[in-house]
């Protein structure tokens, strides 16, 4: 769960915000995004919008290329919708109309030890170093490197940005136009809400949640997280329950001679029974207890030195409601761990039980 | 009283049909202390065991205060052993994990008495057996005749119509047993307490009303012992 969480946590604060207005399926680009930008701005839930324009070109510094899609943002937008401002390891974020200027993540300007690199890179570069950008259009600009930005997100950390001002020079006109448009929602809004307000508003564009975006390209990885997940509870309760099962079954079996005594002086066998049944309650009850601390134990540990994953540093998240669940099948199957060697042999015949 | 008729316990071992008790009829009258000998094999225990509704006959009839216990579900004769029958058997049988007082008062709870009344019960009896100021502590740390009058006090908590004892002195010294036996004889004496009791001793014989003898699954002599005859 820890995984995913990391991974959602990355998309919303560095990819899309929480809502991503896309294209139409047969389009290449939304139309008037100016526009688009003004109405998406005035619905209820919606913090702020930022439009992107996306480029294909090729970055070239000291002998190393690397071809790339290149995001064209405002940078004043943006700020109020993503964290990567936030992510500048070397240099500086960009600023509202700049030209001549470029950023790029650590995963394209690459790492001082090249083992760090996760795919090509330009080799090794800082802010204040040049590079040569080809645009597609077959525009060649040397762009000075402001900001290397480093999330931990090796998606983002992928990333090359340049300004709208940058992209309008380079391609000699004004851009109406716009590949996407991600959206930050006010804190308590609910997206599927806004989503709908958006829709409402008359944007007949792609409207997507971060939830169902992760839904279409996670969800299968996200279903066999979830399986994963289910066959390691399957396997520990298993393992649980055959514990359990020995337990009371050695303590039963050494102790026939002791139930048929009870059984002759007068108790019933239900009692005798649920007695060893009490005993496996409690011995779960310990064992949960003994369990969450555990899991708390771990979770803090593992929060303050979180494991480090190409997709950034993940940490353990537990759902309330799995941990509710699971202790409940527990505490279920244990009674039926207990309940089964104590009636086997409780319910033997008292001369055959106190011969024993 | 208990009134047997005719009783007989047939066991299969493998191949082996073993006739353990062949027609056995007699009566025990209240407040008699019975003793039922005979040598190992002879089916003492067996019928011990059937009077104690612990095990069932193959034939005949066992009635106690005029009632066919062989009638008797397995949940009623579980009921009528914790009501109206008492045991103490050779090794004591008590639950290690409890102390004395609770081994005594188990039988009593499950009863559903209530705790006051029962815990009063447990130590008159404990005082009476020369245990009370032993009661916290946990079988270990008892000696083998402390055990066994632990064993007898749990046996005669609920003041059942019978008490039921399986050769109790097997284990025990020459002094323990003759502790155990003397408590018998005065519980049988001041209580009136029915007792019936398996043993092998001869020396035991002088403490009982009546001795009935066993060979080969028979009774072979019912009578009062030798040494009351004079």
């Amino acid at each position: 769960m820890g995984f995913i969480k990391t991974y959602e946590d990355q998309f919303i604060a560095y990819n899309i915000g929480n809502i991503l207005v896309s294209p139409k399926t047969d389009d290449e680009y939304i139309e008037d995004i100016d526009e688009l930008l003004e109405k998406i701005n005035s619905v209820p839930g919606v913090s702020r919008a930022a439009g992107h324009y996306s480029t294909g070109g090729t970055l070239h510094y000291k002998g190393y290329s690397l071809g790339t899609t290149i995001e064209v943002i405002k940078p004043n937008d943006e700020r109020l919708v993503t964290d990567i401002y936030k992510k500048i390891k070397d240099g500086d974020y960009l600023g509202e109309g700049e030209t001549g200027q470029i950023i790029m993540g650590i995963q394209v300007s690459g790492h001082k030890d090249t083992a760090e690199d996760m795919g090509p890179t330009l080799g090794y570069l800082n802010s204040g170093d040049s590079v040569t950008v080809d645009f597609t259009n077959g525009v060649t600009r040397e762009l000075r490197v402001k900001g290397i930005i480093e999330t931990g997100s090796f998606m983002t950390d992928q990333g090359v940005y340049i300004t709208w001002d940058e992209m309008e020079s380079v391609l000699g006109h004004p851009i109406t136009e716009g590949s996407n448009v991600i959206i930050k929602t006010d804190p308590d809004a609910d997206e599927a809400a806004v989503k709908t307000q958006i829709l409402r508003f008359g944007v007949a564009e792609k409207v997507q949640t971060w939830q169902d975006l992760l839904d279409e390209a996670m969800g299968r990885a996200i279903a066999d997280y979830a399986m994963l997940n289910s066959i390691t509870i399957v396997v520990s309760l298993i393992i649980a329950v055959v514990v359990l099962f020995i337990v009371i079954m050695i303590k039963t079996l050494s102790s026939r001679r002791q139930i048929g005594v009870l059984k002759a002086i007068g108790l019933e066998k239900g009692i005798i029974i649920y007695n060893y049944v009490f005993q496996v309650l409690i011995m779960t009850t310990l064992g949960v207890i003994l369990g969450v601390f555990v899991l708390e134990a771990m979770v803090a540990i593992l929060t303050a030195f979180p494991f480090q994953f190409s997709d950034g540093t993940v940490t353990p998240v537990v759902m309330t409601a799995d941990l509710v669940n699971n202790t409940i099948l527990l505490f279920i199957v244990g009674f039926f761990a207990g309940y089964i060697p104590a009636w086997r042999v409780a319910s033997e015949d008292i001369m055959i039980a106190m011969r024993a | 009283m208990i009134e047997v008729e005719n009783l007989s316990r047939i066991y299969q071992m493998g191949n082996v049909t073993v006739h353990a008790l062949k027609g056995v009829t007699l009566t025990i009258p209240k407040g008699q202390f019975v003793g039922i000998t005979g040598a190992s094999g002879s089916g003492k225990s067996t019928l011990l065991h059937l009077l104690g509704l612990l095990d069932r006959q193959t034939e005949g009839t066992i009635r106690i205060g005029g009632i066919d216990v062989s009638k008797l579900t397995e949940h009623q004769r579980t009921l009528y052993r914790l009501k109206k029958l008492g045991y103490v058997f050779q090794d004591y049988a008590l639950v290690p994990e409890l102390t004395v007082e609770e081994n005594v008062y188990i039988t009593s709870m499950v009863r559903g008495m209530r705790p006051d009344v029962y815990q009063k019960e447990t130590n008159d009896l404990l005082i009476r057996i020369g245990l009370f100021d032993r009661k916290k502590h946990k079988q270990s740390e008892l000696s083998g005749g402390q055990q066994q009058r632990v064993s007898i006090a749990r046996a005669i908590v609920n003041k059942p119509e019978i008490l039921y004892a399986d050769e109790p002195c097997a284990n025990l010294d020459s002094e323990s047993s003759k502790n155990v036996l003397d408590l018998f004889k005065q519980i049988n004496q001041e209580l009136n307490q029915t007792i019936v009791m398996v043993s092998h001793e001869d020396w035991h014989l002088q403490y009982f009303d009546r001795v009935i003898t066993l060979r080969d699954g028979e009774v072979i002599s019912d009578d009062l012992p030798l040494v009351k005859k004079g």
